[in-house]
Formats: C-alpha cells, structure tokens, sequence
C-alpha cells in the first residue's frame, strides 16, 4: 500500500512535469502584430539585442557603428553558441517561451525553415524584405528558404555557393582542362587517383554528406524529396561508384567532415571537390588558392548544372518588443550599404546580386562567384523543420548504402519513409 | 603453476588492466592538449603528428585575450562558491532533519521525492524551469543562477550528509539537550563539527560538478559568461570550419582545475563516499 502511494505521487509530479513542458510561443495563440511599423516611428535611441556570433569578429564595432549612423538605434549582443546543437537549444527555447530580451538573431537556412514554419519570427515582406529589395536576391534561393506561405522572414546576410573546386597541380600533371560533364569528371579522377591521391575527395560523415547528396543529385536532374525518382538513383548509384566501382573517393570519408578534406586537399590528396566558396580565406591562408593551384571551376554539367546557395539570415523575434527599430536595422542591412558593411565586417560575400555585380565591388573569388549567378540555378537546400534530424537520418541511410550494409533498393525505401515521416 | 608464477601472472594482469584503463582516460586528455598547442595549420595533417613540429602556446594567449576567459572564470567562481555555501547550509539542515525525523512519514517521502527530483532529466524540465525563472526576473542574474545550481547540487549533497548524520549517536543530541543547548547549537556546534569530512567530500565533488555543469548556463543566461559554455561561443572563421586548437585551449583551461582538485583531494572524496556508505 505504501509503495503504491509512492509511485501515486511520482507519477502525479511525472504529470505535471510534463504538463509544464507543453507551452507555446505567445505569438502562436496571439493575432499577429502589424507588418507595417518600421518606416513611420521614431526609433532614434532605442538599444536593441542581437544574437550572433559575429561579435568577436575585429570590425564588428564599426558595423555597430555604422548602423548607429545610419539608423539611430543602438546594439547590444549576446552571443550565439557556436555550437549547432547548443545553438538550436539555446535559440529555440528563447523563441518559444516568447521571450522578449532578444530582437534580432542571426539564424542559418536549417533553423530559418524551422522557426518560420512555427511562427516564431515575424514577416518581413511588408516593410523590409519588399518587392524591390527581393529581386535584388537570388530569387530560386529566396523562394526555397526564407519563404514560407507567401511571407518571407528574412534577410539574407551573404552568399555562399557550394562550388565545383579542381586542384589545378594535378590538372596539369594530368594534361587536363577543369571536367565540365560527367565523362570528363571520370576521366580526371581516375588519371589522378594513384596511391593515397584520390581524384575525388567528399566530406561524408552523416551531416556533411546532405551536401554532397543534394549536389549530386541536382547534377543528375533528379529530386531530394523523391528517392523512387530514377535520376535520384542514378546520383546515388553515381556515388557508390565512385567509392567502389571506379575506386576514386575513399570509403575511408565516410567519418571525415570538413576540417579534415580540406586539409587533405590543401595537401594535393585530392583532385576535386564540392566546397563552398566561403573557404577561399581558408586555401588563401594556406597559400593554396589561386589560378595554378586550388581554384573555383564551374559546376560541371551532367543533367544539370544547379548548384546549392546558403546563407545565414537576419530575423526578428516575433515576441520582441522592439520591432520597429529591429526593422530599421533589418533594412538597413538588406540595403547595399548594409550589405557592404557586413561583408568589410566578416569578409563574407553580400547575398545582394546587384551589390555583386557593382563594377566598383571587388573580393577575393567574385568572379567565379558571378560566373555561378550568371549560368548556374542557384538553389536552396531541400530542408524541413527538423532539419537536423532530416539531414543526419539520411545521411546515415547513405553511409550504410556506401558501407555495402543496403542495397540501393532498400536505401530508396529507407530514405523514402524518413522523407515521407519529417517533410509532412 | 607454481605460486610464484601465480603471483607474477596476477601482477601483469593487473598492471595491464591499470594501464589500459589509464590510457583510455588519459590519450583523449593527451591529445587535447595536443591540439591546443598545435597551429591550425598541422591539425589534420597526414601522417598524424604525435607531437606538433611547431608548437604554440598562442591560443591559451587568445582565450586571454580574445575571449575574455577572466571574466568567465571570475563568474564561474561567485557563483560555484555561493552555491556551494548554500547548499552546505541547506544539505546539512536537510539531512538533519530527514535522518532525525524519519519516523515522521511525511519527513520520508520528502526525503524520496528530492531525491526523485535529481532522477529527471533536465532537458525535461528546462522549459517550464525556463518560463518560471522569466517570470521572477531570474534569468541571465547571479541570483537565478546560485539558485538552480543549489537545486542542481543539493539531492546529492543531501544523500552523502544523511547517511553520515545516520552514523552520529543520537545519544550526543540529547546530552546536548540535557546541558540546555537549543536547535542551532545542536546542529551547529555538535553536528557541523562532527561532519566536517562529509562537507568536505561534497564540497569538493560539487565544485567539480559546478564547473562541469553546462546545461543551466547554456539556458538560463545571456550575459552572464561561464566557462562551462565559453567552450561553444569560440567564434568560428566560417561555418564549416570549428576552430580545435582554441576549442581544445578551452577544453584544458577548463578540465586543469577539476585534474588538481581530484589529485589534491582525493582521499577526502573517497573516504567521504565510503564512510557515509558505511553503517553503524
């Protein structure tokens, strides 16, 4: 009788716990606030919290500067965890629990597809993300991520492609020309791979292989959501070849991300591979990127030549008690001014097409950047709400297809239901 | 087999089964700090360095100077060591009154449920912990932050004092009581003096469980920078790159204190384990 007292009372508190655990964000129960309030109000002197991890960058203080000026509104940080897991945690409870401590967050394209979806964030489209400042964007890109029900949520803050990189030293040891289609691709990579020299070189543990899955799957014109599609298939039969088959990719990638391939290519180990053009600072400060040595070549074509775009993104807290000087921030920050003071402040790319293709802009990998825009379909990655749960389940289906655990049929099927389950 | 051979075949066995063990602990360590003095450049280079060729001590230097280590380790100890002091205040008194009044059913069942409470997982109850917290104006404070740790820290505590408070005859309360002396001079002069030990050991096992923990940071500050999390606000140069070697400059910076404490005070944490366990 006793005991059975206890285990009333534990699971009583078991209850409650769980009964505590169900809370919503506020702005899910409540009529969503007006989308038009930035330009009109006065918001000279209002200090507003932004999360991110750009605050230890060295030019951070004059971005902050910069938006002072241009905007009147002052910015405290809090820091983002680095940390991918940590940060959904951390950024996810603030959102949810309706707190309203921070206005603006610098969130990437997997927690931007979540939070939108939950109605965590506020729509931008009336006042900041307008028609104008929209087709100044990558405009397949825009209608993937940020884009959800015919609102957008925010403003994307630069641009990265996932691009085609050849090993220039190994080309020409090779006597070859950077492979535009898929014969040529072969070709190079089976003339290169000798020893542990491979032609070509993947990131795929579980996370980093969507990447490459996705790619290859956009070369060969299928569809990341449709794995019965036959040119899905053939993308994947395509990689398992490589591993296998042509022998030019080591199985031994299958627990690399990438910190370990690009040292590896910086160490002319591999021939080529799918990076984004985010890592040109890197090879630069390896004194590995240039014309002869790593370079940018333009995405070969084998059905297609699409190729992934990411970025993060500037959102506002739909909870936050700021929301028209987080706006002005926000539009002056998918300004082309806005855009050029984040790329001198963090050196990344604007996401701004037109900023990109002012004669008077110049970086370090523009132009391969512009030949991209210019003649490739620069899309978003195919993601869902959880995105990471979506991104590590099919990455691992993927590992055990290549680790000879399933056969292709079985990995469809598998892939398939994780599909079928999270993209509802 | 002779008894010699026996006793030198039971010596290997051990001596591999130490070694082992200690090398499964202490390679990771090893490599750590490793990687911490090693330049980015070498860190995945083939074949694997066991020792970099041009070692650095510039990170440690970095987390001084870039991510501001001194503050976080400044907050980290004014926290742990409030928390600390109250939860051998609370625990004392806790276990006091949960070993001397157990007859007491309700004493007992609260004795059981704070113990239950350590059993839930915190991912359950941050949430709901986190909207309480935000209703006191608790969160990203010192206050809400001695205040969780203290919760954090107490159902063990508690466990390790009972059981020594159940080792003192009560025989010494009640000659107390006799000679005319009130609740606080019992608990105070007769019992803290007697459990010195057990304050000791739990002193100690909660110091490393504050510095350890990184859950309640994580969630409850904003701010307030704590060590245990400055391990993943390390900015990164993209994001696809995790900066190791400052990761793993943290990683000692943070793991060094917790090795000196438990070599130091080892035999305290064993034998106020042990003799808690032990009954009379």
């Amino acid at each position: 009788m006793k005991k059975l007292g206890f285990m009333f009372v534990m699971l009583t508190i078991f209850l409650f716990v769980l009964a505590g655990c169900v809370g919503v964000n506020n702005s899910d129960t409540e009529e969503p606030e007006s989308n038009e309030e930035s330009a009109d109000v006065n918001v000279e002197g209002e200090t507003i919290t932004w999360m991110t991890n750009d605050s230890s960058r060295p030019g951070w203080e004059d971005l902050e500067q910069q938006i002072l000026d241009e905007t009147g509104v002052e910015i405290d940080v809090v820091v983002t965890p680095t940390n991918p897991d940590d940060m959904v945690a951390r950024m996810t409870t603030i959102l949810s629990s309706g707190d309203t401590e921070v206005d603006i967050m610098h969130i990437n394209d997997e927690l931007i597809t979540a939070f939108s979806r939950a109605g965590y964030l506020e729509p931008l489209e009336n006042d900041v993300m307008t028609d104008d400042v929209m087709s100044n964007f990558a405009e397949q890109y825009m209608e993937d991520i940020p884009t959800y029900e015919g609102s957008i949520y925010s403003v994307p803050s630069y641009l990265e492609i996932l691009a085609f990189w050849v090993n220039n030293e190994l080309l020409s040891e090779a006597g070859m020309e950077a492979p535009t289609n898929k014969e040529e691709f072969l070709a190079y990579a089976h003339a290169v791979t000798d020893g542990d020299v491979y032609g070509y070189g993947g990131a795929w543990e579980r996370s980093y292989v969507f990447n490459e899955i996705g790619t290859f799957i956009n070369l060969f014109g299928g569809d990341y959501f449709d794995w019965e599609n036959p040119k899905t298939q053939e993308a994947l039969e395509f990689m398992y070849d490589l591993a296998h088959e042509e022998g030019v990719t080591p199985p031994s990638q299958l627990a690399d991300i990438y910190d370990p391939m690009i040292q590896k290519f910086i160490d002319n180990k591999y021939g080529m591979l799918f990076m984004y053009t985010g890592a040109i600072p890197t090879f630069d400060e390896a004194d590995s990127y240039g014309p002869d040595k790593l370079d940018i070549a333009p995405m070969p074509t084998f059905e297609t030549n699409d190729a992934y775009m990411a970025s993060w993104h500037h959102v506002i807290n739909a909870s936050s008690e700021k929301k028209p000087a987080a706006k002005k921030v926000l539009e002056y920050l998918a300004s082309p001014e806005g855009q050029v003071a984040y790329y001198e402040m963090s050196g990344r790319l604007p996401a701004r097409l037109d900023v990109l293709n002012d004669p008077e802009f110049s970086a370090p990998g523009l132009e391969s950047v512009k030949e991209y825009i210019e003649n490739s379909t620069l899309r978003g990655r195919p993601l869902v709400p959880q995105s990471m749960e979506f991104v590590s389940g099919i990455g691992s289906i993927f590992q055990q297809y290549i680790s000879d655990d399933l056969t292709l049929e079985q990995t469809v099927e598998q892939a398939q239901a994780e599909i079928d389950r999270l993209a509802e | 087999m002779s008894a010699k051979q026996k006793r030198i075949l039971t010596f290997i066995f051990r001596w591999s089964l130490t070694l082992g063990v200690a090398m499964i602990i202490l390679i990771p360590l090893y490599w750590v700090f490793i990687s911490s003095i090693t330049p980015r450049g070498e860190l995945f280079s083939t074949p694997i360095n066991f020792f970099p060729e041009n070692f650095t001590f510039q990170n440690y230097v970095d987390l001084f100077v870039e991510l501001d280590v001194a503050t976080m380790a400044w907050n980290t100890l004014i926290i742990t060591v409030c928390s600390l002091l109250l939860t051998i205040i609370l625990g004392t008194a806790a276990a006091y009154a949960f070993a001397r009044f157990e007859l007491f059913q309700s004493v007992s069942w609260a004795f059981r449920l704070l113990l239950f409470s350590a059993l839930i997982p915190p991912v359950i109850t941050a949430r709901p912990l986190y909207d309480f917290m935000k209703s006191f104006d608790l969160v990203d404070t010192y206050a809400g932050l001695i205040i969780l740790y203290t919760s954090l820290l107490l159902p063990f505590s508690v466990l390790i004092l009972y059981n020594f408070v159940k080792q003192i005859p009560a025989s010494l309360e009640e000659a107390a009581q006799i000679d005319g002396a009130n609740f606080g001079t019992i608990l105070f002069k007769i019992y803290f003096p007697l459990m010195k030990p057990a304050i000791a050991t739990v002193s100690i096992i909660n110091f490393i469980q504050s510095l350890n923990e990184f859950f309640t940071p994580l969630f409850f500050t904003y701010k307030i920078k704590l060590l245990s999390v400055g391990i993943t606000t390390v900015p990164r140069e993209s994001n696809f790159e995790v900066p190791w070697d400052l990761i793993s400059a943290m990683g000692w910076f943070i793991i060094l204190p917790i090795i000196l404490f438990v070599l130091f005070f080892e035999k305290n944490i064993m034998e106020g384990i042990t003799q808690g366990g032990v009954k009379q």
